[in-house]
C-alpha cells in the first residue's frame, strides 16, 4: 500500500553508530490508528528521524483529527 | 452528467485513496458481503462502481458481479481492469460486458432480477436519494439485500437549501441517520443493520492532511477554482460521520 | 448534565429574544433589521424585511400605527426611532421583492365578509395556503375603511395595485353586496369556514354572541366567535395594524380548523408580547430624532440612513463583551449551549466543540453580568465531566496540567509535618501549589512566622488541592486526592486549615466541608505588627483573582491590609464580585493559550498601574503579559523591595517544579533537620543549558528541563542519535511517557548545551507495515 506521507528530503544527519539514514517504510500510530510512511531511518539501529517540520505540522494535525473524537 | 465535478473523479484524491475512493477501502465491501448473506452465484449489482475494485472483489467471491456508475472516465478504467484479467471473465455471464453507465435514479435493469446491491459511498452523491432507494428497491427480487456505505450528518441538515458545492462530494447530501432509515422504509426497505463507521472516515481525513498538510490544502488541490474554498468549514459542519447498513427488500409505499 | 436541565439552561441566554419593536408589533415585524438595511441605504433588503412579516407592505408601511415606536428602547436615550415614517419612505420608493406564489389548491374554500385590513390579510393569507377565498365586500372596490385614510397618506391606486394581487391568487370578488344574517348562513352553507370583519354595526342580528361593547363576541387569539367556522376580526379604526394581526389570526385559526388540528397549540407569542431582552444603555448618548427636510415627502435617502443609524440594534451580549473567550467563538451562550448539548447527545465530537468546552475558566464572570445569570461554568463542566465519563476527552488537552499536580504531590515536592517540637497542631499551613512554585522564600517566611505567631502548633502541608483535577472533570484523580489529605488531616488532629489562595480555598469548601479552611490574610490581619507603609512602589491597581468573587469577607479583608501597608489602591471596573480572570482559573491557558493570552492582556489593559492580587498565578501571568505584579505577600511583608519584587520575572514551568522541590528540600533540613534521602534519577545529574529565546520557545511548547534530560541521559547512555553532518551537533529522542522529545543538543564544559527541542504524541514504531 502507498505510504501516507513520504520525507521528500534527505536529512543532514547521519546515525552515530555511522550509517547514513535510509528512505524507509515504517508504521506511525496514534489512537489505534495506524499509517504507514517513509522515512529516514538508520539501517542497523533503526532508529527513525521526524523532522521538526513533520512534527509540528502534518503530524500534529493527524494528531488533533484523531484525538476530537 | 453535467454540473461541478465530481469529488471522487479527482487524481488528487485517488492518490491518496488508492483504487478504492471512499473510507474504508475494501474492508467494507467485505464486511457488507458478510451481512448481506450471498451465496455463490448471486447477482450482486455494485451501484456506483467507479474503476471497479469491488466489483473485482465480489467476482473473486463468486459472485455474478456487475457495475454501474455514471462517470465514463472510470467506468473506462473498470473496463480496462477487466479486460487485462480474462480469467475472472465468466464466459456463460448473462450480463456482460459488466459495466454499464447509468446512475442509480435509472437502472438499465428490468425488475426484480438482482439478489443484492451495493452502494458505497454514493447515496449521499445521487440528485435524490428517493429516487434511487425507489430504482434499487425495484431491480431487487423479493428478499434481496440492500448493502450501503456512506456519509451521515449528525446535526440536522437541510442540503437543498445550501448553496452547490464547486465539486461534488458525499458530504453535500449527508443528512442525519433518522433520515436515512425513513428513506430506506419509505422505499420499501426493512433495516436489519446500522454500524457506525466514522473512524473510517476520520482515517481518511488523517491521510489526506499526511498528503496536502492540512484539509484546506486538500480541498484547494480538488476544487476546479482554488482559493478560499470555505469547504473545510462546511465540510465539518453538520457533524459527518459514516455508517454501514444492510437492508432487505419488503413491501413498498409507493 | 440532563437534557432537561441543560434545556432549562439554555433558555436562561435571552440573546434571542425579540427586540422590543417586534415584540410590540402586532405582527412582529422586525423593524431592528428593517432599520439596519435602511441604515446602510439597502432600501431593497428593507422592504424584503418587511414583506416577511407584514401583508400589503405598500399599504400598511405607509399607515401604519407604530405600537412599536412607543417600546422603541432609543426612546430611553433621546427620541425613538421614526419607525412609521422611515417604513412609509421605504415602501414609497420600492416594489414588491418577493414573487407572489400560493400552495396548490386543497378543495376547501372560505368566505370572507368586508373588504377592510383584517378581511385582507385573511384572503392573502388562506388563498396562499391553497385555500379557496369568496370575498363578499360592501364598498365597490376592495380596502374597507383603508379608503378612509387621506389620498396623500393612502394613495387609492396604491390600494388598488397591492389588493390586486388577490386577484391574482384567484380570490373571487363580489362588490356591493348586502352583508347580512341570511348572507352568513348562506356562506357557512357553501364554504368551509367565514370570516367577518368588524367593522361600526356589523353581526347585529346575525345569530352571533355579542360582547361587552356591542361587538362580536371573538376570542382575543384565535378570533372564534360563538358559531363553530365562523371567526371575527377588526378594529382598524383604533390601530389598522391591530386589524390586520388579528386577520392573519383568524386565518390561522381557520387553516387549523379546516385541518382538524388544535387552534391554540404554539400560539404563544403570537400579537403583542413582552420580551426578556435586556440592552445596556451605558456609553448611549441621548440622540434626537433626525427630522425630514420635508415632512410631505417624507424620508430622502441620506436622511433615512442618518435616523435608522440612530436604532441601538438591541442586543443583550452582557457576557460577550466582558469575556474575549465568548467573543472569540463568534457566538453567545445560547448558541454555544446548543452546539454543547448537540455534542453532547452524538457519539462524534467536533473539534471546535470540544475546544469551546475546554476553553471556559469557569470564573462565572457571566453569571454576574447576566441579567438571567446564565453560566458557562456549569455548562462547560458539566460537558467535560460528561466527555471524561464517555472517553472522550482529547488527553491534550489537560494533560501537562495534570502531570504538573502528579508532581507536586509526588515524592519530591508533597509534604505533610507537624511543627518541630509540637506533637500535635491546631493549624495547618497550606500554601498551595502554584505559591510554593513562584515564590518559595516567601513561603518559608510566612510559614515561620506562623509557627512563631500561633499557639498550639501550626502544621505545614506542601502540595496540589486538586483544583486542576477538578477543572479537567477528573474526579478520579480529585478524589485521590483528597482522600489522600483527608487520612493526613486527619491523624494530625483535624487542624484548622490555613490557606494562601482562593482556589484552593473553593475545593476545600466545596468538596471537603468537614476539614474547614481559612484565609491566611485573615489571620495576618490579626497577629501582623503595626506596620509601616510599604516601599517604594505604593500605586497599584487591585486584581482580585475569580476565585474570590464570592467571598465578601476576604474581599475586605484584603483592602484593609493593603490599607494598613500604606498603598493607594486602585479599584479596577471589573473588580471585586465583577473581577476577571487572569486565564489560568478551568485550565484555560492549558487547553486554549491563545485565548488565554487574551483575557490576561484584556486585564492587563485596564490600567496604567502596576497590579497586587493574592494568587500566585494571577500574579505570575500578569508578570509575563508585561505588568509589574506583586503577591500580597510581597506586600505584607517587612523589608520587602516592592518595586523589586513587582518586576520579578515569573519562574517557567521548569523552575517552578525545581522550586517547589528545593522548597521541600530546604524546610526539612532547616526546621526538620533532616537531609532528604531521595534516589535521585541518573538524568536528573545531567547539566543542561540553553540561550534565552530557546527558554522561552520552550515554555510555549511545554518541554521540561527534566525531559531534555531524560532524552540526553538516554541517548548518551545507548549512544543512539543522530549525528548532524556539517555542525557535529546531535539530535535524539524519547518517550517517558505519552509524548516523545526530541532534542538537538551539543557537549559543553560541564554538560550539554540544548539549541532546539520539539515533540509530538503520535509514536513512530521502528518497523515497517505487516
Amino acid at each position: 500500500m502507498k505510504p501516507a506521507y513520504e520525507d521528500p528530503t534527505p536529512p543532514p544527519w547521519d546515525c552515530a553508530c555511522g550509517k547514513e539514514l535510509e528512505k524507509r517504510r515504517v508504521v506511525l500510530t496514534y489512537m489505534g490508528n495506524e499509517f504507514t510512511v517513509e522515512l529516514y531511518q538508520c539501517p542497523s539501529c533503526r532508529f527513525v528521524y521526524v523532522p521538526e517540520d513533520l512534527a509540528l505540522g502534518k503530524m500534529a494535525e493527524v494528531e488533533k483529527i484523531l484525538e476530537d473524537k | 452528467m453535467s454540473g461541478p465535478p465530481g469529488l471522487y473523479e479527482q487524481e488528487a484524491l485517488w492518490k491518496v485513496t488508492g483504487e478504492v475512493v471512499r473510507p474504508g477501502g475494501l474492508e467494507m465491501t467485505d464486511r457488507l458481503v458478510e451481512l448481506c448473506g450471498f451465496r455463490a452465484g448471486d447477482r450482486v449489482l455494485d451501484a456506483g462502481c467507479g474503476a471497479g475494485a469491488a466489483v473485482e472483489r465480489l467476482r473473486s467471491r463468486g459472485l455474478k458481479a456487475l457495475g454501474i456508475d455514471p462517470s465514463e472516465v472510470l467506468l473506462e478504467k473498470a473496463r480496462r481492469r477487466f479486460r487485462n484479467k480474462d480469467d475472472l471473465l465468466e464466459p456463460e455471464a448473462s450480463f456482460s460486458p459488466p459495466f454499464a453507465r447509468a446512475a442509480a435514479e435509472a437502472l438499465p435493469f428490468p425488475d426484480a432480477c438482482l439478489q443484492g446491491v451495493l452502494c458505497e459511498c454514493v447515496l449521499s452523491l445521487t440528485d435524490s436519494m428517493e429516487g434511487a432507494l425507489k430504482e434499487l428497491h425495484r431491480v431487487l427480487a423479493p428478499g434481496g439485500s440492500l448493502g450501503v456505505t456512506d456519509v451521515y450528518a449528525s446535526l440536522p441538515r437541510d442540503p437543498a437549501r445550501e448553496p452547490p458545492w464547486p465539486v461534488r462530494c458525499c458530504l453535500q447530501g449527508a443528512v442525519t441517520r433518522r433520515e436515512v432509515e425513513a428513506k430506506m422504509r419509505q422505499a420499501g426497505f426493512e433495516v436489519l443493520v446500522w454500524e457506525d463507521r466514522t473512524q473510517a472516515l476520520k482515517e481518511l481525513a488523517a491521510r489526506l492532511v499526511w498528503a496536502f498538510g492540512s484539509l484546506e490544502g486538500f480541498w484547494n488541490s480538488v476544487c476546479p477554482e482554488p482559493g478560499e474554498t470555505g469547504l473545510t468549514r462546511r465540510a465539518s459542519e453538520g457533524r459527518p460521520g459514516y455508517y454501514l447498513l444492510v437492508a432487505r427488500k419488503v413491501g413498498s409505499d409507493f | 448534565m440532563d437534557q432537561k436541565e441543560l434545556r432549562e439552561l439554555e433558555k436562561r441566554c435571552i440573546q434571542e429574544e425579540p427586540p422590543w419593536c417586534a415584540a410590540a408589533c402586532p405582527l412582529h415585524v422586525d423593524a431592528r433589521s428593517f432599520a439596519g438595511c435602511m441604515s446602510r441605504g439597502d432600501w431593497e433588503g428593507a422592504r424584503k424585511v418587511l414583506e416577511k412579516a407584514m401583508p400589503f407592505p405598500g399599504v400598511f408601511g405607509r399607515v401604519c400605527d407604530h405600537p412599536c415606536q412607543e417600546k422603541c428602547k432609543r426612546g430611553e436615550a433621546g427620541d425613538p426611532v421614526a419607525i412609521g415614517a422611515l417604513e412609509r419612505a421605504c415602501v414609497q420608493a420600492v416594489s414588491s421583492q418577493a414573487p407572489v406564489r400560493a400552495l396548490p389548491s386543497r378543495g376547501r374554500s372560505v368566505a370572507v365578509m368586508g373588504g377592510g385590513p383584517a378581511a385582507l390579510v385573511v384572503a392573502w393569507d388562506l388563498a396562499r395556503k391553497g385555500y379557496g377565498v369568496e370575498m363578499r365586500v360592501r364598498r365597490n372596490e376592495l380596502g374597507g375603511t383603508l379608503r378612509d385614510f387621506p389620498a396623500n397618506l393612502l394613495p387609492p391606486e396604491v390600494v388598488r395595485e397591492e389588493t390586486d394581487v388577490l386577484l391574482q391568487l384567484g380570490v373571487e370578488v363580489h362588490a356591493g353586496c348586502s352583508l347580512d344574517g341570511a348572507l352568513l348562513e348562506e356562506l357557512r352553507g357553501r364554504r368551509d369556514a367565514v370570516f367577518i370583519e368588524v367593522e361600526d354595526d356589523i353581526g347585529e342580528g346575525w345569530g352571533l354572541e355579542r360582547d361587552e361593547k356591542g361587538g362580536i363576541l371573538a376570542d382575543e387569539r384565535t378570533r372564534a366567535t360563538s358559531l363553530p367556522g365562523v371567526f371575527a376580526g377588526g378594529g382598524s379604526r383604533e390601530s389598522v395594524i391591530l386589524a390586520a394581526a388579528r386577520g392573519r389570526w383568524a386565518a390561522t385559526s381557520m387553516d387549523r380548523h379546516l385541518q382538524g388540528v388544535s387552534p391554540t397549540a404554539g400560539r404563544e407569542k403570537e400579537g403583542p408580547c413582552e420580551t426578556r431582552l435586556f440592552t445596556s444603555l451605558e456609553g448611549v448618548d441621548a440622540l434626537p430624532v433626525v427630522p425630514p427636510a420635508d415632512p410631505a415627502q417624507g424620508y430622502g435617502r441620506e436622511e433615512a440612513m442618518e435616523e435608522a443609524a440612530r436604532c441601538l440594534q438591541c442586543q443583550c451580549l452582557e457576557c460577550v463583551k466582558i469575556c474575549p473567550y465568548l467573543e472569540r467563538f463568534g457566538g453567545y451562550p445560547k448558541r454555544y449551549a446548543r452546539e454543547i448539548y448537540n455534542n453532547e447527545s452524538i457519539v462524534m465530537g467536533e473539534r471546535k466543540g470540544n475546544l469551546l468546552v475546554n476553553s471556559c475558566s469557569l470564573c462565572r464572570l457571566c453569571e454576574e453580568v447576566c441579567p438571567e445569570n446564565f453560566s458557562m461554568a456549569d455548562l462547560c463542566h458539566a460537558a467535560r465531566e460528561s466527555m471524561v465519563s464517555r472517553g472522550k476527552m482529547p488527553p491534550s488537552a489537560h494533560e501537562f496540567a495534570l502531570r504538573d499536580m502528579a508532581f507536586s504531590n509526588g515524592e519530591k515536592c508533597a509534604l505533610f509535618r507537624s511543627q518541630p517540637g509540637h506533637p500535635s497542631s491546631a493549624y495547618l499551613f497550606f500554601p498551595g501549589c502554584q505559591l510554593s512554585a513562584s515564590a518559595p522564600h516567601r513561603v518559608e517566611r510566612v510559614y515561620e512566622g506562623l509557627c512563631s505567631s500561633l499557639e498550639g502548633g501550626v502544621g505545614l502541608a506542601l502540595g496540589c488541592c486538586g483544583a486542576p483535577a477538578r477543572w479537567a472533570a477528573r474526579n478520579d484523580l480529585l478524589h485521590e486526592a483528597l482522600e489522600a489529605f483527608k487520612g493526613r488531616w486527619e491523624a494530625m488532629g483535624k487542624p484548622k486549615i490555613l490557606v494562601a489562595c482562593p482556589s484552593c480555598y473553593q475545593v476545600f469548601k466545596e468538596k471537603l466541608p468537614q476539614a474547614p479552611a481559612t484565609f491566611l490574610w485573615e489571620v495576618l490581619e490579626t497577629t501582623l505588627e503595626p506596620l509601616e507603609a510599604a516601599q517604594p512602589l505604593r500605586q497599584v491597581a487591585l486584581h482580585d483573582p475569580c476565585a474570590a468573587r464570592h467571598e465578601p469577607d476576604l474581599l475586605d479583608t484584603v483592602r484593609r491590609l493593603l490599607q494598613r501597608r500604606g498603598f493607594d489602591v486602585e479599584e479596577l471596573k471589573t473588580g471585586g464580585v465583577l473581577t476577571e480572570c487572569c486565564g489560568y482559573g478551568g485550565l484555560m491557558a492549558n487547553a486554549n493559550p491563545p485565548v488565554a493570552r487574551a483575557v490576561v492582556e484584556r486585564r492587563a489593559g485596564e490600567t496604567s498601574r502596576g497590579f497586587v492580587t493574592y494568587c500566585a498565578m494571577c500574579r505570575d501571568r500578569l508578570a509575563r503579559a508585561g505588568k509589574p505584579a506583586l503577591h500580597l505577600l510581597d506586600a505584607l511583608l517587612e523589608g520587602v523591595d516592592t518595586e523589586e519584587a513587582a518586576g520579578r520575572k515569573p519562574p517557567g514551568y521548569s523552575q517552578r517544579r525545581e522550586n517547589r522541590a528545593r522548597l521541600k528540600r530546604s524546610l526539612l533540613k532547616t526546621l526538620w533537620g533532616e537531609e532528604e534521602d531521595v534516589a535521585v534519577e541518573e538524568h536528573e545529574s545531567v547539566v543542561v543549558r540553553m540561550e534565552p529565546d530557546l527558554e522561552e520557545l520552550l515554555e510555549d511548547r511545554r518541554i521540561l528541563a527534566e525531559d531534555l534530560r531524560h532524552v540526553i541521559h538516554e541517548a548518551e547512555k545507548r549512544g543512539r542519535k543522530l549525528v548532524h553532518r556539517e555542525t557535529g551537533r546531535f539530535l535524539a529522542a524519547f518517550k517517558p511517557a505519552a509524548v516523545t522529545y526530541w532534542v538537538e543538543y551539543s557537549p559543553s564544559e560541564d554538560g550539554f548545551t540544548v539549541h532546539n527541542a520539539y515533540s509530538h504524541r503520535m509514536e513512530v514504531l521502528e518497523r515497517g507495515p505487516r
